[in-house]
């Protein structure tokens, strides 16, 4: 007989057979095994023992309450997703498809039309000519710059090429 | 409070009108099993305080999964099985709270538990000892994992058969044969780890 089946059968509190006392006779690790087993065991039934706690008065009617409560409160969170939760869902849901058309349009097309980045790219190219002239670029100022070379020229400034 | 076992066509009639939403039918349901979900809960939390607010939930659960109660066990298996997974939930949120097994425990932890249960090795058992023994058993138990705990609990302190077990757990025979040697072990061990022997000479 294997220890491990024994020790099963002890913890049964299957009655001791002739085989069985054999083995525990010979075991001394199977008998500790049943002696620690049956100190265990007091333990458990002294732990039974002790009588449980009693209901208080009115437990049956705090627990109907406690229940009726629950399934209004659950009542009230049914109405909440009917009447205001829904609506919610749809403005978020708008909101988002909004969201989407903006980003999924083209930047050119019926709704951006190319002309109004066409005028964008004639005032750039104004603006950079205009801005070559100020610095002299083809060594020839316009008047406003030339009083501004002469200005800065005085104060040791970057338009001393434009005196030379 | 009337807490006798209700006549099995009367109880059928509370459920039936409850699946059908009539709440105040839960009413003397719970009066009739109040008293065995307290013992149960009391025997596997052993809170006294807490024993009556994890009552009033198992209860509301109950209430809340009646529809699907469908009269393949008894009401009371069925309310049993609801009350022991709401303490196994609640055995594990405590031990993820607290220092656990004997074994896990810190050395000072450990030797606090020796010193308890070393004042009581001398002598024979009297019915002090045992309560003594008991005492030990339980800071055992209370440190064990959630399953051991209510496995030992129904089998050795509630006193179900194995196949009432087998049913409130859901599990097989086997299953159920196994995890109660494994978990009988396990006590022994930590038993022994503490007394050294002595208190189970004793007896």
């Amino acid at each position: 007989m294997r220890c491990d089946t024994v020790r099963q059968m002890l913890e049964e509190g299957v009655e001791i057979s002739p085989s069985l006392r054999v083995h525990l006779d010979s075991c001394s690790a199977c008998r500790e095994y049943l002696r620690s087993w049956q100190a265990v065991r007091a333990g458990f039934v002294a732990l039974g023992v002790e009588a449980p706690p009693e209901p208080s008065i009115g437990f049956t009617t705090r627990v109907m309450r406690r229940i009726g409560s629950a399934a209004e409160e659950l009542q009230f969170g049914q109405q909440f997703i009917d009447q205001i939760g829904r609506r919610f869902v749809y403005a978020t849901l708008m909101v988002a498809l909004t969201l989407l058309l903006v980003l999924l349009l083209p930047s050119s097309g019926p709704f951006r039309s190319s002309g109004v980045s066409e005028s964008v790219l004639v005032q750039t190219q104004v603006a950079t000519v205009s801005n070559e002239q100020i610095l002299g670029v083809d060594g020839v100022d316009s008047g406003d710059s030339a009083e501004y070379s002469t200005a800065s020229g005085r104060n040791g400034g970057p338009a001393m090429r434009g005196s030379q | 409070m009337a807490n006798s076992r209700p006549e099995p066509s009367q109880e059928a009639e509370w459920i039936r009108r409850c699946q059908s939403g009539e709440k105040e039918a839960f009413a003397p349901l719970v009066d009739a099993y109040q008293r065995r979900i307290f013992a149960i809960v009391f025997h596997l939390v052993r809170r006294r305080n807490d024993v009556e607010d994890i009552v009033q939930e198992i209860f509301m659960k109950a209430f809340a999964a009646i529809e699907s109660y469908n009269s393949q066990s008894s009401f009371g298996t069925w309310l049993n099985r609801i009350a022991v997974n709401h303490c196994y939930d609640y055995l594990r949120r405590q031990r993820s709270s607290r220092v656990t097994y004997f074994a896990e425990m810190s050395e000072e932890g450990q030797r606090q538990i020796e010193s308890q249960s070393q004042s009581h090795e001398e002598g024979g058992l009297n019915s002090e000892d045992k309560l003594a023994v008991g005492d030990l058993v339980w800071k055992l138990l209370a440190r064990a994992p959630a399953e051991d705990r209510v496995i030992l609990t129904l089998k050795e302190i509630e006193d179900r058969s194995v196949e009432e077990i087998s049913e409130i757990l859901g599990l097989k025979l086997s299953t159920v044969k196994v995890r109660l040697h494994r978990a009988r072990k396990r006590m022994v061990r930590d038993f022994e780890k503490l007394a050294g022997g002595t208190v189970s000479h004793a007896l």
